[in-house]
């Protein structure tokens, strides 16, 4: 230190009080009413928190706010995906209040299930009963098989509707297959209507035409 | 002293006793404020240490471990206090009567005295910070070299130099300080 004296060899009588100037700086005491004012304030302020311990309290919450904020916008699905999401799953949600909507991806022809017509194939000559005994067969089976297994039917769903469906039946399309009748290309397709009957119908194309046939 | 009556008191407040605690705070005020006094020598600026002396003992009394006598303790409080002040009114002009330069002639009339204290302020506003300190702590408060040491965080000899150089220069600022206060 700079103010380290060498000096000082005989430091013993320094050691000592010195009394003269002890005396030179004694204070007067406090008046009566200052006392009790700062004793009375220190007994209120050393029950309330320090000012260190409010700091570090206000810092917390701000650390806890930032990082709370951080997180909404950083998490997965935050904020601009949330927002993307939002018609898919208010679109999941209108299915579930009404499943008889069709969904845009899945087949026009899906099952109230959710299910797909099962295409069973050439059926031939849709003339013979053989051959309408194979579409109802195909539905009948698929339904027996797994009534519930949504991906089983897909691998055997059409993939596309018949045509001149407005001029079907009203109900749910289950089953198709492609044949011939009476010379011409068309194809067979099963119908559950609403009171649980079926309808099997052949659709012919180019011209559109329908025509029962069981 | 009354620390021996301190004991008892500063039980009775570590455990809760807000009386006891106050008892404790109104029997040493007057040192805490003269310790500040004499370090801040601002008189408001004094007053605002020793209340926030007084609340670190507050405070802190349940961490009292009796290894030195309440009143030690207490004045380490105020030390610490006073040099905090000092710290955040580093900037503040200290507001003095007289330059120093001049003895006051020792007098028994009250004008007397208040140029007496007048004049010990102005020395002290004088005396560089840390020599004013040390000075203080061994005159004032009867603290021995170490625990001045310790409580300036500065080597016993640094402290033994710095009381030297502050005394020298008080008496030179004061003139005879024994003459003043015998008159005063």
């Amino acid at each position: 230190m700079a103010d380290e004296d060498p000096r000082v060899e005989d430091p013993g009588d320094e050691d000592r009080r010195d009394e003269r100037i002890a005396a030179s700086l004694r204070v007067e005491p406090l008046d009566d009413v200052t006392r009790r004012r700062l004793v009375s304030r220190a007994l209120d302020e050393s029950r309330r928190p320090s000012h260190a311990l409010r700091w570090i309290a206000v810092a917390a919450a701000i650390v806890v706010v930032l990082f709370g904020a951080l997180a909404l916008l950083t998490a997965p699905g935050g904020n601009d995906e949330q927002r993307a999401s939002t018609p898919a799953r208010g679109q999941d949600r209108a299915e579930a209040a009404n499943p008889a909507l069709p969904a845009p991806s899945s087949p026009p022809f899906a099952a109230a299930a959710g299910a797909a017509p099962v295409d069973v194939g050439d059926l031939g000559d849709l003339s013979r009963p053989a051959s309408l005994d194979r579409l109802r067969g195909a539905r009948e089976g698929t339904s027996a098989d797994a009534a519930g297994s949504a991906s089983s039917s897909k691998s055997t769903a059409s993939p596309t509707a018949p045509p001149c469906r407005d001029q079907l039946p009203v109900g749910t399309v289950t089953a198709v297959g492609t044949g011939t009748l009476d010379g011409r290309t068309a194809i067979a397709v099963l119908t559950v209507l609403a009171d649980g009957s079926q309808s099997v119908d052949a659709v012919f194309t180019d011209p559109c035409e329908v025509r029962h046939l069981s | 002293m009354r620390d021996g009556d301190d004991t008892e008191l500063v039980a009775r407040a570590s455990g809760g006793d807000r009386r006891a605690l106050e008892t404790l705070l109104d029997r040493h005020a007057d040192r805490i404020h003269a310790v500040c006094r004499r370090i801040v020598v601002h008189p408001e600026d004094a007053l605002d240490a020793t209340q926030e002396a007084m609340i670190a003992i507050a405070r802190g009394i349940t961490r009292f471990d009796g290894r030195a006598a309440f009143s030690t303790w207490c004045y380490r409080i105020a030390t610490n206090a006073a040099l905090d002040e000092l710290r955040r009114k580093r900037r503040r002009p200290i507001a003095a009567s007289t330059d120093g330069r001049e003895p006051v002639a020792g007098g028994s009339s009250p004008e007397d005295r208040v140029a007496a204290r007048l004049d010990v302020d102005a020395a002290l506003a004088h005396l560089p910070e840390e020599f004013r300190v040390a000075v203080v702590l061994r005159d004032l408060c009867d603290f021995d070299y170490t625990e001045i040491a310790v409580v300036l965080d500065v080597p016993p000899g640094t402290v033994r130099s710095r009381i030297s150089r502050g005394r020298a220069i008080l008496v030179e600022l004061l003139g005879d300080p024994a003459r003043q206060n015998d008159d005063g």
